[in-house]
């Protein structure tokens, strides 16, 4: 499970978003899958099977198509500061 | 925290006093320069600066004394072997020398730079775009740029075409006001830029020309009585314009998603990392309530003229009337404009 880290700042603006990383004192514009995620996670943490299939359904994509895009976004975002793993399922960690 | 020099030393001008009296006091006391949202004293031994500030800081109070100053400045000759052969100036600041020195005929040059580097080093009260920006009816065109994109000469064809100029460089954001204040220095133009504000405006106040700097010739442009009477006057954010100048184009002006504002301002700003989540929130506020746009051109008039057009079609119709009302925002979606 990953939730947002605490204190992160995450801001639509437009179609894509801005986050803030107290953590590492990052800015990161992020991209659609990111971005995605990122809103996901603003509602509590999740697994990365649950959020791949949450997204599929919004998208009408293949589950398995979407966990494979997402692959590399996990260790960016942990290396960003933006996630960090959860234990517990939490709600609007956000 | 920064206070406003005391004015109360002088009612006369720098460029009013006789020139003897500014050297005078740059060897004494010092003198006071208040930029609106900073003020440095400058102490100097330098022969040459006393005209050359003289020049391009004619329309600013002549001060020789004052109850706070952000910087304390001396452009000194050092005392060593060397300026018996080339003669040469040394920029200090709290005892600390920063720079290489410059020719000794040169002195304006390296104030400017030390100053604007002392600025975007200590003045973390504000967030420091690296923009320049200029105002009217009350609010604020911010014109961030990389170097060469043509930022600085755009600023100095607006503060000449009635825009109030703020800074040419530092477009200094109070967060807690969410208003623009003035850094207000003389425009550093350079090389090519030099000929094309003197062709846009012959009677265009600039000051000496210093060639072999190392960014090329640089000549510096006074600001204007109106903007140095009005420094104080903070301005609320009105619209950004991302410059480009390219040999030849025409003009086009394309509007800009929010997140590419977002990244010309706080990428290219001198403190968003030390401001944190202070300069995050504010570049978020700016990059939401500011309609931006790309202008590519190599017509300055062109440019100024489709400007005008865009900023009288950006704003609402209150804004026109009511200057410095802070109501006054600007319509966030604008279509491109050629």
């Amino acid at each position: 499970l990953y939730k947002l880290a605490d204190g992160v700042r995450v801001e639509p603006l437009g179609g894509n978003w801005a986050a803030f990383s107290p953590l590492s004192g990052e800015t990161q514009l992020l991209n659609t899958e990111a971005s995605a995620v990122l809103e996901l996670l603003a509602d509590g943490a999740m697994g990365e099977a649950q959020i791949a299939q949450n997204l599929a359904r919004e998208s009408g994509n293949d589950p398995a198509e979407v966990g494979e895009a997402l692959r590399h976004v996990w260790g960016q975002l942990l290396a960003a500061g933006l996630i960090e793993p959860s234990t517990l399922p939490e709600h609007n960690a956000g | 925290v920064t206070a406003p020099a005391d004015d109360s030393s002088t009612s006369h001008t720098l460029g009013e006093v006789p020139l003897p009296d500014v050297r005078v006091a740059l060897a004494g006391h010092g003198l006071w320069f208040d930029y609106g949202a900073a003020a440095l004293r400058l102490r100097s031994d330098s022969a040459a600066l006393a005209a050359q500030v003289q020049a391009v800081y004619r329309n600013f109070a002549f001060v020789r004394n004052a109850d706070w100053a952000d910087f304390h400045v001396q452009i000194e000759r050092p005392r060593n072997l060397r300026r018996w052969l080339t003669p040469q100036v040394i920029f200090r600041c709290d005892g600390r020398q920063p720079f290489e020195p410059f020719p000794a005929d040169s002195p304006l040059p390296l104030l400017e730079w030390g100053g604007n580097w002392l600025i975007g080093q200590r003045l973390n009260d504000l967030l420091l775009l690296h923009a320049g920006a200029v105002e009217r009816d009350g609010l604020v065109l911010v014109l961030p740029a990389m170097p060469g994109s043509g930022k600085s000469t755009l600023a100095a064809a607006l503060s000449l075409s009635g825009w109030r100029l703020l800074s040419d460089e530092f477009g200094a954001y109070d967060p807690q006001r969410g208003a623009f204040r003035a850094m207000l220095k003389p425009i550093a133009l350079k090389n090519e830029s030099i000929d094309v504000i003197r062709r846009f405006a012959p009677d265009a106040p600039l000051g000496p020309q210093f060639p072999k700097t190392r960014k090329g010739t640089v000549c510096h442009l006074a600001a204007s009585a109106a903007a140095v009477a009005r420094r104080h006057e903070p301005a609320k954010p009105g619209a950004v314009i991302l410059p480009r100048w390219v040999k030849g184009s025409r003009t086009v002006l394309e509007p800009v998603p929010m997140d590419r504002v977002f990244a010309a301002l706080a990428f290219n700003a001198f403190n968003y990392e030390t401001l944190g989540v202070t300069a995050f929130d504010a570049v978020v506020g700016l990059a939401r309530q500011c309609p931006a746009w790309t202008l590519t051109y190599s017509d300055l008039s062109d440019a100024l003229a489709a400007i005008d057009r865009l900023w009288a079609d950006a704003l609402p119709p209150s804004a026109a009337s009511a200057s410095g009302d802070a109501s006054a925002a600007p319509k966030r979606q604008a279509g491109a404009v050629a």
